[in-house]
């Protein structure tokens, strides 16, 4: 009697199954488990685990600064009021109005009119700073050492004029991160970078004061600084560096926008600061989900019933849609980044029209992805304050709607093996 | 007219002129799109002119809403031009897809383009009247006005877009 072992390789296959199986139950559990965090009120839940939709509506201020400038050119006036919109804009104010009226023979004035979620006093800084700097040398008959007198160090009578102002530079550089300090400590610190033609001439500049306290006039305030020690015959292109006296990234962002928006050249001073009614529209989160589940069974309803769509293309572009805004909507809430509700709730039905287009159309997927990441991608760096909220929020949405498109896909695949 | 004097006096020029550059490098990027994946004059001639008439829609519909209806036009509606926008670089892509997956880079049938270009359209137009009005339920004031002002321009720039395939999607 002959005996036969057969070797089989169901068992491989029915591990691959189980294991399978598994990771559908465990993907089945996260989509759950991250459609209920996003539902409104799910936070009153749990007490383990803090999650909570913070939105911007409490965040949002309003106020008219009111700005006197000494001229009445309407070319300087122009100057001014770009200068004003660059540094604002560059630092995220959502919305600015500027208007400008010449109120003498001598002078203008700006109102200024900001409403913003942004922090009140590095927003009074850009406003009210006209940030006009030079550098200065130290009188030789003023005794800077005097105990009696402390503030001699920065008062600007006690300084020299030099020819270096800035006209000569074109950026001050600010780097993010703080660097270290001879005593050990970190400090923010600027670099003043002069203009090619200028490099040689800043060069011999610093050379002939080598080790000597200069200062840094901003505004009639000196802020000293020492020159660095420079050997005569080096060849290296020298700049300035200068302490900056800031203590987070953001006020170290809102110096270095002071130093490069732009250069204010007439006297500029705030007369006054006037509290305004914030204009914000603002959207209750349990109404905007609410309205989201009503428009997506409304028209995927219609589409079922007048057959728009296959069932299955509707099924897979309506979880798709749930999962994409699900985990957006978890995301936020989990980590408690700040939103607009309103622009939320408009991004949300873009992105319902674009998943539901690029799944009954997928030679079209392509094009829309690609042509409308390009275009949110130009306006978040073109647009101004909202727009540029809105495009970076379509951007990740449109992203995250690319991955949940093949995961959903995925997923209903497998399922339906099982 | 007054939106007109508005930006000319209380804009700045950095602001004018990079809204005006991002105006013409959209306009370049969706011609460029259009132009790489469908390699049709017409498919090109069509998003130019599309792209032309949802700007002056979109302008014209402001300018109504503000003399006739007495709404006032303020930072919220600078994203009904984005919207706009972005729907129609759909509509133009679902089309393009269409043409491409039955080949007409070769075999040209514009009839059945025209019919999937006005099945896209009414697709596209009950979409956003459902999606729209589910939300109009719960706002009032500037909110209503400006979801209710998007969601008319983007119909009507929807079917505008579909008369255009009518005169440059012709049988030859």
């Amino acid at each position: 009697m002959k005996i036969r072992f057969k070797f089989s390789k169901k068992p491989k296959q029915n591990i691959k199954k189980i294991l399978k199986s598994i990771l559908l139950v465990l993907v089945g559990a996260i989509f759950i488990s991250t459609v209920l965090i996003s539902l409104p009120l799910t936070e009153r839940i749990s007490d383990k685990v803090s999650f909570n939709l913070s939105t911007k509506n409490k965040d949002y201020w309003s106020k008219e600064y009111v700005v006197s400038v000494n001229t009445t050119d309407k070319k300087e006036l122009r100057k001014i009021k770009q200068i004003i919109y660059k540094r604002l804009r560059n630092y995220g104010v959502e919305k600015v109005s500027i208007f400008s009226d010449v109120v003498s023979d001598t002078d203008s004035e700006f109102r200024i009119v900001v409403n913003t979620t942004k922090d009140k006093e590095l927003v009074y800084k850009l406003v009210s700073n006209q940030h006009s700097f030079e550098i200065v040398t130290r009188k030789k008959d003023v005794n800077f050492d005097d105990t009696e007198n402390p503030y001699a160090i920065t008062m600007r009578d006690n300084y020299e004029d030099t020819e270096w102002d800035y006209n000569d530079f074109r950026t001050v550089y600010i780097p993010k991160s703080k660097l270290r300090t001879s005593d050990g400590g970190r400090q923010f610190f600027a670099i003043f970078k002069p203009w090619t033609n200028k490099q040689s001439a800043l060069t011999s500049f610093l050379k002939n004061h080598k080790g000597e306290l200069l200062g840094l006039d901003i505004d009639s305030f000196v802020y000293p600084f020492q020159v660095q020690d420079i050997d005569k015959d080096s060849i290296n292109q020298e700049t300035i560096t200068i302490a900056v006296y800031v203590e987070t990234e953001e006020e170290a962002r809102v110096t270095s926008l002071l130093y490069n928006s732009g250069h204010i050249e007439v006297p500029y001073t705030l007369k006054e600061e006037i509290n305004r009614e914030t204009e914000i529209i603002s959207l209750d989160y349990v109404k905007l989900s609410i309205g989201l589940a009503i428009s997506l069974l409304a028209s995927y309803l219609y589409m079922l019933i007048f057959k728009y769509s296959s069932k299955e293309n509707l099924l897979l572009s309506l979880f798709t849609t749930v999962i994409t805004l699900s985990i957006y909507l978890a995301y936020l809430k989990l980590t408690h980044i700040a939103v607009d509700t309103f622009l939320l709730a408009i991004q949300f039905i873009l992105m319902m029209i674009f998943i539901k287009a690029v799944s009954d159309n997928q030679d079209s997927d392509l094009f829309v992805s690609l042509i409308l990441i390009l275009a949110f991608i130009l306006i978040s760096l073109l647009g101004t304050g909202i727009m540029m909220t809105f495009a970076q929020g379509m951007i990740a949405l449109i992203a995250l709607a690319k991955v949940s498109s093949i995961l959903t896909r995925w997923y209903i695949d497998n399922v339906k093996k099982i | 007219m007054e939106m007109i004097k508005h930006m000319l006096n209380n804009w700045s020029v950095y602001q004018q002129i990079t809204l005006s550059l991002l105006i013409i490098f959209i306009i370049a990027l969706l011609s460029l799109g259009v132009w790489l994946f469908s390699k049709n004059k017409k498919f090109l001639l069509f998003a130019l002119t599309s792209m032309g008439l949802c700007i002056l829609t979109t302008f014209l519909g402001f300018q109504l809403a503000n003399m006739i209806f007495d709404i006032s036009i303020n930072y919220i509606f600078f994203l009904t031009p984005i919207i706009i926008l972005a729907i129609n670089i759909i509509y133009i892509g679902m089309s393009i897809g269409y043409y491409n997956s039955k080949k007409m880079q070769k075999y040209p049938n514009y009839k059945d383009l025209r019919k999937e270009f006005g099945k896209d359209s009414i697709q596209i137009s009950i979409f956003t009247i459902l999606l729209f009005t589910s939300f109009l339920i719960f706002i009032d004031g500037l909110a209503f006005s400006f979801l209710l002002l998007t969601a008319i321009l983007l119909v009507l720039t929807t079917w505008i877009n579909f008369f255009l395939v009518r005169i440059f999607f012709k049988d030859e």
